[in-house]
């Protein structure tokens, strides 16, 4: 596996943005009440992210060390406009049904995660690819749930009905409660079969970017939601 | 240490000048299709609520029918409602068969649910369509499909339209969807804004 594969295979597994780095949780808990706008927010991010961490990485050698996160948020929430302008303007069809989750992106932690811990440290090329493992990973993670949640909350799976009519389906899944109780549930397992996970003390190895204590770590402030 | 402070500056300077041009330049090319774009959605819909009518136009007699709306819709008791446009729905002949009325209740689940209705001129409902509306994904997204938004379709707009919860509803209601209470209520509300204005606003 070269290093641009590896890149793809960390981010939609090794170092999960959701379920082991547990960055981007705002959105997470907003847009998966179903399978399809999962996939929406994650393909959204996605492309954010692939051209975020190009440009921050382009840019890295002339960003002041001091001014990292300033530079960094502005050139994360122009893109974020641009790409926002541009879809509404010449994808409609795919603006009606991704445009909500545009704006959410900005802050959404990941970017500016990415952009700290790998964007400002590599080449251009290995950080787009870096983008687009997380977000590939981010996209995976988000329909993972929201596939749940839609299973459970209205009985199907990307609109498609999968439960028997008899099933009443269960609506707390759809709403607020149920993100946090599958977020919460997917964490224990986790945590149950020692997987690696930032919320499991031991889980990470020492050289991710996350060791999972935020105390002492140098780019805490840089990863809240 | 060297002090850098007017380096950073000029650094970040230019980092904000450079985005903010960019911003300007894709703002002033897509300033267009954007508008294109939402008018075509707009027409979309409401060919979709007046499917008889082939030109919608609307006028300053109307515009200014709905400012005056406006500033008293507040007082109707339909909580937080706007009225949007009005546009007369006209045949290839140029004659007007209704009107296309556009509103807006601000208290759906998930903020503003606005609304295209078309009512001929018997004050008989064609159909009612979705312009903007971002409520809860299974619940009241329910909302814009064909169950939910086709029993609009030859109501009896004359008067007020009421939703109910269970049983068959008759011309003047129209069944609620189960589980989004908030959703119903705010279509309930553009609805009656929009029939309002009609009757009391435009239709003289």
């Amino acid at each position: 596996m070269n290093k641009y594969t590896e890149r793809i295979y960390n981010g939609i597994w090794k170092e999960n943005p959701l379920f082991v780095l547990v960055l981007g949780t705002c959105p997470t808990l907003a847009v998966t009440t179903s399978a399809m706008n999962g996939a929406g927010m994650g393909l959204s991010t996605t492309a954010v992210l692939i051209f975020s961490n190009l440009i921050i990485a382009l840019m890295r050698h002339i960003i002041p060390d001091k001014l990292r996160l300033p530079a960094e948020i502005v050139i994360v929430a122009s893109l974020v406009t641009i790409v926002d302008m541009l879809m509404a303007g010449f994808t409609p069809a795919l603006y009606e049904s991704l445009g909500i989750y545009i704006p959410l992106i900005v802050v959404n932690c990941i970017i500016l995660g990415r952009a700290e811990s790998f964007a400002m440290k590599n080449g251009p090329i290995i950080s787009l690819f870096d983008g687009l493992g997380m977000g590939l990973g981010f996209t995976v993670a988000l329909v993972l749930i929201g596939a749940v949640r839609e299973l459970i909350g209205a009985g199907q799976i990307f609109g498609f009905q999968i439960m028997p009519s008899f099933y009443t389906p269960c609506s707390i899944f759809i709403m607020a409660p149920g993100a946090f109780l599958v977020f919460a549930c997917i964490t224990a397992l986790q945590n149950k079969l020692k997987m690696p996970c930032a919320t499991n003390g031991e889980g990470l190895a020492k050289e991710d970017s996350c060791t999972g204590n935020c105390m002492t770590c140098s780019m805490a402030h840089g990863k809240k939601d | 240490m060297k002090n850098t402070i007017v380096k950073d500056a000029i650094v970040l300077f230019l980092i904000t000048l450079i985005s903010g041009a960019a911003l300007g330049v894709v703002h002033e090319v897509t300033l267009e299709p954007i508008a294109i774009a939402q008018q075509k959605a707009a027409n979309e819909t409401y060919r979709e609520v007046f499917p008889d009518a082939s030109e919608f136009t609307t006028s300053d007699e109307l515009q200014a029918a709905v400012d005056k709306a406006n500033e008293e819709a507040s007082g109707w008791g339909f909580g937080k409602v706007t009225v949007n446009a009005c546009l007369e729905a006209k045949n290839e002949a140029g004659e007007v068969l209704g009107y296309v009325v556009n509103s807006t209740s601000a208290e759906g689940y998930g903020g503003n649910v606005s609304i295209s209705v078309g009512i001929d001129n018997e004050d008989k409902i064609l159909g009612l369509g979705f312009l903007s509306i971002s409520e809860t994904a299974g619940l009241g997204m329910k909302a814009k499909e064909p169950a939910f938004r086709d029993q609009f379709t030859g109501k009896d707009g004359s008067g007020q339209i009421t939703k109910i919860k269970s049983g068959a509803a008759d011309d003047t209601q129209f069944n609620a969807l189960s589980g989004a209470t908030y959703t119903s209520s705010a279509v309930e509300n553009a609805l009656n804004t929009g029939l309002k204005f009609l009757h009391e606003y435009v239709e003289q």
